[in-house]
C-alpha cells in the first residue's frame, strides 16, 4: 500500500494530512541525512500537536503521537552520539568542548 | 527552531492587582527598553555574526529575552486581573483600560506602541555589539525605575531577578566585544569596520 502521508511529503506541503500515518524508514549513518530526518519527523510532530490541541481527546492523533515521539527519540539520540551538532544546548553530549558554538548555523547554506 | 517549554524561567505569583503598577511595568513590554525589543534585537542581529561565540550568545540571550518578555506579561496578567472599575478610574492605567481591556498590549509606560525603531541592526559586529552593551544598560536602568516606584514585594521579586539577568547579559555581551576585538587585524586600532564579514574566524 502507498503510503501518502509520510513525513517527508508531509513537510514538503507543508501539511501532514489527516491520515497521520508515517513511515518508520530506516536511519542513515550519515549526519546531515539524519538532521533532513529529524526536521521531517519534527514536522510532523509540530503538525500533530497543533490538531491535538484542537481535539485533546482524539485517540488516534494521541497515539500517533506518541509514535512520533518515540521515533523523535531515536533520532536525537544518535545526531546526539554520533555527530558533532546538538540539536539544543539543554542536551550537549559533548564532553570536550562546547560545540553549540561552532559554525554552521542553521540559517547557513552549509548546514542545509 | 523553537520549541516552547511550559513554565515560567522565574516564578509570578502576585496577590493584589494594581492598575498603577500595572501602567508602570508595561514598558518592560513593549517599551524602548523592553524585553521584546531585547529579543527582536539580538536574534536579529545573529545571522551576519561571523563568530560562533557570538552568534551562540546571541542566539542564547535572545532566546532569554523571549523567556523574560513572557515574564513580564505574567506580571502584567497578574496586576490587571479582577481590576474592579473603581480600581481602574481615575489611575493613568485608564486609557490603556480602554483600549486594550485585560490583553496584554505591548506599549510603553508612556502609551507608545512598542516599535522595532527601538532596535538596531547593523550588520556590523562591532556596531551591533556596542548597541547591545548599551541596551543591557538601559533596560537595567530602567528595572531601577521600576524598583523606586514599586512597594509590592510580590512584583519587585520577579523584577531584581530581570534586573540581575541585564548585568549578566551585559557581562557576556562585555566578552562579545573582546572576542570580536581579539580577532581584529592587528593594525585595526581603532576596531571600528573591520571587513569582518568578508572571512570567518575560527577558535583559536
Amino acid at each position: 500500500m502507498v503510503d501518502r502521508y509520510n513525513n517527508s511529503r508531509g513537510m514538503f506541503r507543508g501539511n501532514l494530512g489527516s491520515n497521520k500515518c508515517s513511515d518508520g524508514s530506516s536511519v542513515s549513518i550519515d549526519c546531515k541525512a539524519l538532521q533532513m530526518k529529524l526536521k521531517m519527523i519534527d514536522f510532523s510532530i509540530i503538525d500533530t500537536i497543533l490538531y491535538l490541541d484542537a481535539y485533546p481527546n482524539c485517540k488516534k492523533a494521541l497515539d500517533l503521537y506518541h509514535k512520533l515521539k518515540a521515533e523523535r527519540e531515536m533520532v536525537a539520540d544518535a545526531i546526539n552520539n554520533s555527530c558533532n551538532m546538538p540539536i539544543t544546548n539543554f542536551n550537549n553530549s559533548s564532553d570536550c568542548s562546547w560545540n553549540w558554538v561552532d559554525n554552521p548555523w542553521p540559517w547557513d547554506a552549509d548546514a542545509n | 527552531m523553537w520549541i516552547y517549554e511550559k513554565k515560567l524561567e522565574y516564578p509570578v505569583k502576585i496577590k493584589t492587582p494594581n492598575s498603577q503598577t500595572a501602567q508602570i511595568i508595561i514598558s518592560q513590554l513593549g517599551g524602548p527598553d523592553g524585553e521584546l525589543g531585547a529579543s527582536m534585537r539580538y536574534l536579529n542581529q545573529r545571522y551576519s555574526s561571523p563568530d560562533g561565540k557570538i552568534t551562540g550568545i546571541l542566539t542564547d540571550i535572545g532566546t532569554e529575552e523571549l523567556a523574560h518578555l513572557e515574564i513580564v506579561a505574567a506580571i502584567l496578567h497578574q496586576l490587571t486581573k479582577n481590576l474592579t472599575p473603581e480600581q481602574i478610574a481615575g489611575t493613568p492605567f485608564a486609557t490603556y483600560i480602554v483600549d486594550h481591556p485585560v490583553g496584554t498590549y505591548p506599549v510603553s509606560a508612556s502609551g507608545i506602541p512598542f516599535d522595532m525603531k527601538y532596535v538596531g541592526v547593523k550588520g556590523d559586529l562591532l556596531t551591533d555589539l556596542n548597541e547591545d552593551l548599551a541596551a543591557e544598560q538601559k533596560a537595567r536602568t530602567t528595572y531601577d525605575n521600576i524598583l523606586r516606584l514599586v512597594d509590592d514585594p510580590d512584583v519587585r521579586d520577579p523584577i531584581k531577578f530581570l534586573r540581575e539577568r541585564e548585568i549578566v547579559h551585559y557581562q557576556r555581551f562585555s566578552d562579545a566585544i573582546r572576542i570580536a576585538q581579539d580577532n581584529l587585524d592587528s593594525k585595526n586600532f581603532y576596531a571600528y569596520n573591520p571587513s569582518y564579514d568578508k572571512k570567518r574566524h575560527t577558535c583559536k
